[in-house]
């Protein structure tokens, strides 16, 4: 489904992946961690085609009705249109635009490009509503400007309601744990396991085993300075847990 | 030479009205005045950051294609001379310091009206103004709100070429209501399917004030949404002359290529208890320039006071200039005033935010740019009024 070739990216001259191979397959869970500053993130926006990162080589494989397509040269939203979804660290606040009229907007732009029936206002403010429901936001969020005045936690919640609305085939959460507090860690995490299926995959950053337990993934690898240098089960997030990445870090350099 | 033709213009649609020797007298005598005062230079602190030059070189013909349309159910409308005469007279007395444009428009009362909202009614008043054929068009409009009485103001202003001159007072009585609306367009001077509009709007030319004469506990508000023109100077004065008085007064321009706006604004408490707001919001494309003046002036009576202002603009060009200005007198010492200004670009987060949700860069500029607006539209009360206001920025 997302193939990562040889993936090297640059900020303003700072090269920070530096030959990255991840291949991701439908229906799977991945999971990656590593220390600070390893490129996580850049790997989440690179992915989601983020204006400040130069891609300098590799390629970006996305399956596009059943052919692998090369994605790096594609503009953000067309990768939107296509299925990719990031749910930002720190996701940015827009004042004066409803969190119904981005949603409303987004869902009918995606619809439109796959083909599918948009949603007139009452049916769409009424499938939304119940996508509220799961995520634990009061309806009335849908009224305010996206992520104005929410506290964290809310912010993430409305991340994760993006991606139940927008049902894409990849997402990306890059640490969507973070800052949450024990129960809004499993609300979220509850979200997510009713999105993933069969047909699409997750792709998860974090620093932390705990969500690991909500969220089973497939796959661990660990991201340091620009390259995945090991790959295992759900095990060996509970080593690193354990040890650190001392014993990994070392051996790789 | 320009204030010459442009004399010979008045003068000429002045005889071809209906009015007498003496009044014609007048005009000519002020007209006079006028042309040996001269067009105000931009030595005049009032007049520091908008050129007229522009203005000066250009040849304005009589009003003959033009349009102004004062439509109302519920005023009570006066367009005689001897009134609309009586009135500028009590008017002057009301604010004596009236500037050049405001002189130059008293020269004609030619398309002058009185209006009238009878005390404890409501009323609606749509003003729509067609500028076009490099025409000279003045107005003023007297508007009287008596005691507890309400009215909303939709003016439209569709300005294809020309100069409009207008001047609008209103007295609002005791605990009286005023909400207007101004929106106004730049219409393309060819059809609608020409797509090399980069000159739209050059050659129009909008000079206009309002003033206020606010009486207790009378609340005014204004709020403007437009697009710029060559020249186009809004001057708003509210004068709160009674304890209580309200006024709001707001603006949201997205400034058409090559085109400005110049808001001058000021709001004057003369009693205590007042309260006042000025907020202003410009989006400025390539070659466009917006000029916000701003003036809280606090007598010392005026104690409990209380005056707020803000202006922000979001340059979207390398190319553009904003110049802002507050200025506070304040001479009462128990007051609140408050003044800031906000100058940036768009924010790429946003915008990318918003693409990796699907829209593409034009929709997400867009909805930007509309919501960025609507925190100005927002401020208005009447349901209709919010509604054209919305609908005119979702066009």
């Amino acid at each position: 489904m997302l193939q990562i070739n040889n993936l090297k990216a640059q900020i303003e001259g700072n090269e920070i992946l530096k030959g990255l191979n991840l291949t991701v397959k439908a229906g799977e869970v991945h999971a990656i961690m590593g220390p600070n500053g390893s490129g996580k993130s850049t790997l989440a926006k690179v992915v989601a085609g983020h204006p400040d990162y130069e891609v300098t080589a590799g390629e970006i494989l996305l399956d596009i009705n059943l052919k692998q397509k090369n994605i790096i040269e594609m503009e953000p939203y067309k990768r939107a249109r296509e299925g990719i979804f990031l749910a930002l660290q720190y996701p940015i606040e827009v004042p004066g635009v409803s969190n119904l009229t981005l949603l409303h907007t987004s869902f009918n732009e995606v619809c439109k490009h796959q083909g599918v029936e948009e949603m007139k206002d009452v049916e769409f403010r009424k499938f939304v509503e119940k996508k509220c429901d799961i995520v634990g936001l009061n309806p009335s969020f849908l009224d305010r400007s996206v992520n104005e005045g929410f506290s964290g936690g809310e912010k993430k919640k409305n991340e994760i309601l993006q991606l139940l609305v927008l049902n894409p085939r990849i997402a990306l959460l890059d640490e969507t744990d973070s800052g949450l507090d024990i129960d809004a860690l499993r609300v979220v995490s509850e979200g997510v396991n009713q999105y993933k299926n069969s047909q699409n995959a997750v792709i998860l950053i974090t620093h932390y085993q705990r969500l690991l337990e909500y969220i089973k993934p497939d796959y661990i690898h660990v991201l340091y300075q620009g390259q995945i240098i090991e790959s295992g089960d759900r095990t060996l997030a509970l080593k690193l847990e354990k040890e650190g990445y001392d014993w990994l870090t070392q051996r790789h350099s | 030479m320009f204030l010459n033709l442009l004399k010979e213009t008045i003068l000429h649609s002045t005889l071809e009205s209906k009015t007498d020797s003496a009044s014609m007298q007048r005009t000519q005598t002020l007209l006079n005045q006028l042309v040996v005062e001269g067009l105000p230079r931009r030595q005049e602190e009032e007049w520091k950051y908008t050129s007229l030059k522009t203005l000066e070189g250009t040849r304005f013909e009589k009003q003959l294609q033009s349009q102004l349309e004062v439509v109302s159910q519920e005023c009570i409308l006066d367009s005689s001379l001897q009134e609309l005469e009586q009135k500028e007279l009590d008017w002057k007395t009301k604010i004596p310091s009236q500037d050049f444009f405001d002189r130059l428009a008293s020269a004609s009362l030619s398309r002058s009206y009185i209006l009238r909202v009878p005390k404890n009614t409501s009323a609606a008043l749509d003003l729509n103004i067609f500028l076009a054929g490099q025409e000279y068009l003045n107005s003023t409009l007297f508007i009287y709100i008596e005691t507890a009485a309400s009215l909303e103001v939709v003016e439209t202003q569709r300005l294809q070429s020309g100069f409009l001159n207008q001047r609008i007072f209103i007295h609002l009585e005791k605990n009286s209501r005023c909400e207007f609306l101004r929106l106004m367009k730049i219409k393309n001077e060819t059809s609608e399917n020409n797509l090399s509009s980069s000159a739209a709007g050059l050659g129009t030319f909008f000079i206009g004030s309002l003033h206020t004469y606010q009486e207790q506990d009378s609340h005014f508000k204004f709020v403007q949404l437009g697009e710029g023109a060559e020249v186009y100077r809004q001057n708003v004065h509210a004068h709160l002359k009674a304890e209580g008085a309200n006024a709001e007064i707001y603006g949201f321009n997205l400034l058409k290529e090559n085109l400005s706006v110049d808001n001058n604004i000021h709001c004057n408490h003369w009693k205590g208890f007042s309260t006042s707001h000025q907020f202003f919001k410009t989006i400025l494309n390539l070659n466009t320039k917006s000029v916000f003046q701003g003036r809280i002036f606090i007598e010392r009576d005026a104690q409990k006071s209380q005056a707020q202002q803000l202006s922000k603009s979001l340059m979207l060009s390398e190319k553009c200039t904003v110049d802002t200005k507050p200025q506070l007198d304040v001479f009462a010492d128990d007051v609140k005033a408050t003044h800031g200004a906000a100058i940036g670009h768009l924010d790429k987060d946003e915008l990318f935010y918003l693409q990796s949700r699907g829209l593409s860069p034009e929709q997400a500029l867009g909805l930007l740019i509309s919501a960025y607006g609507l925190e100005i539209a927002g401020k208005l009360e009447g349901k209709k009024l919010l509604t054209r206001a919305q609908k005119y920025l979702q066009t």
